[in-house]
């Protein structure tokens, strides 16, 4: 790697993309061969919403990088992402070097967001949706949002008494998502239409008690799109 | 940035059509290109002459027919899913673009997301 040192320019932002990008594994990370940077691999998203001012390739030059989406974004670790950017806190601070000092290896990390939309009694799909978030964290990436729609928002009632010998979904979710500081939201129409209220819903249409448990925040469908927006991968576990 | 999103549902199978078309909708505020792909039973949402409050619901077509003033005019037909179903065109509520199974991956390739129901 040593050979192919590069030099790059601090406080700017540095790209490459993927076709420069030769991956291989070490010690199951993937390394980017033959390249040193004092930078940060962005996520893949940071091209697609505001980030269209930054277009040359660090390795192949302007007009190199033929398809966006699939190139990777280099950042400085000089440089602080744009306040549009994508990126989590985490996510930076996980990469940050200090000035001056190369790394030979970094981690692809992905933004992951999930649909969770199956009854969590009657399908498997929130439980499937956990042992796919648990995956998520244990292999280095990171999760930006699960949102339940559908019969999905039907895990968020804090009434649902499940037999002694059944796994307790509600509190699995609940202690995963503390654990690693997950947002957990619910649809609001999908939860009232199913009897899932927070105390707000509940004065507002004068129903008898609330049952959406802490952990949850009930919001709207704009919260589902702007995850999807957000993030590289938004996947969906169907009832 | 592209959504796609693949409704593969019948259209009155509990409120599961109805919430996807929200979402759909909410897409469409959020400025992205987004497009439709219908396959399986979700080409029966597209039928014409629905009667949905016999069922107790509202009319998934009717709920389609809005897509347009949201500027979602990209919608897509599984052939198959027609010929199985011995669907023509004529008998669909909204102008749409049949798509084989190679068309289909090239759609689904090209986007950012794809949303299922």
């Amino acid at each position: 790697m040593q050979s192919e040192q590069k030099s790059y320019s601090p406080g700017r932002q540095n790209l490459i993309c993927c076709s420069c990008v030769k991956t291989s594994y070490t010690d199951n990370q993937p390394v980017l061969a033959g390249l040193r940077f004092n930078g940060i691999i962005c996520s893949m998203n940071s091209f697609f919403g505001d980030h269209t001012s930054v277009r040359e390739c660090y390795d192949c030059g302007p007009g190199g990088v033929a398809e966006w989406p699939k190139a990777l974004v280099l950042k400085t670790s000089e440089g602080r992402p744009s306040e549009s950017s994508n990126l989590s806190p985490s996510a930076i601070s996980m990469q940050s070097s200090p000035p001056g000092v190369s790394y030979d290896c970094y981690r692809r990390i992905m933004m992951f967001s999930l649909n969770v939309h199956g009854d969590p009694a009657s399908s498997q799909s929130v439980h499937s949706a956990l042992q796919f978030a648990k995956a998520t964290v244990a292999s280095g990436h990171e999760l930006y949002r699960v949102f339940f729609y559908h019969d999905g928002v039907r895990i968020a009632d804090c009434n649902q008494v499940p037999p002694q010998d059944e796994s307790n979904l509600l509190q699995q979710w609940v202690e995963f998502a503390e654990e690693h500081s997950l947002e957990l939201t619910v649809c609001i129409a999908a939860a009232l239409k199913r009897g899932v209220l927070n105390e707000d819903e509940r004065a507002r249409y004068e129903r008898v008690a609330a049952n959406v448990h802490p952990a949850f925040s009930v919001v709207g469908l704009g919260q589902q799109i702007e995850a999807a927006i957000s993030c590289d991968r938004t996947i969906t576990f169907p009832g | 940035m592209r959504f796609l999103y693949l409704l593969r549902r019948p259209p009155y199978c509990g409120s599961l059509a109805a919430e996807a078309i929200d979402s759909i909708l909410v897409a469409g505020i959020f400025d992205q290109r987004v497009s439709v792909l219908f396959k399986d039973d979700g080409v029966l949402q597209l039928l014409k002459d629905q009667q949905g409050q016999l069922l107790g619901h509202r009319s998934v077509n009717k709920m389609l027919a809005a897509l347009p003033e949201y500027e979602i005019e990209e919608l897509f037909v599984c052939a198959r899913s027609l010929a199985e179903r011995a669907l023509s065109l004529d008998q669909l509520s909204l102008p749409v673009q049949v798509l084989d199974e190679v068309g289909q991956q090239t759609l689904i390739a090209a986007q950012n997301v794809v949303m299922n129901d």
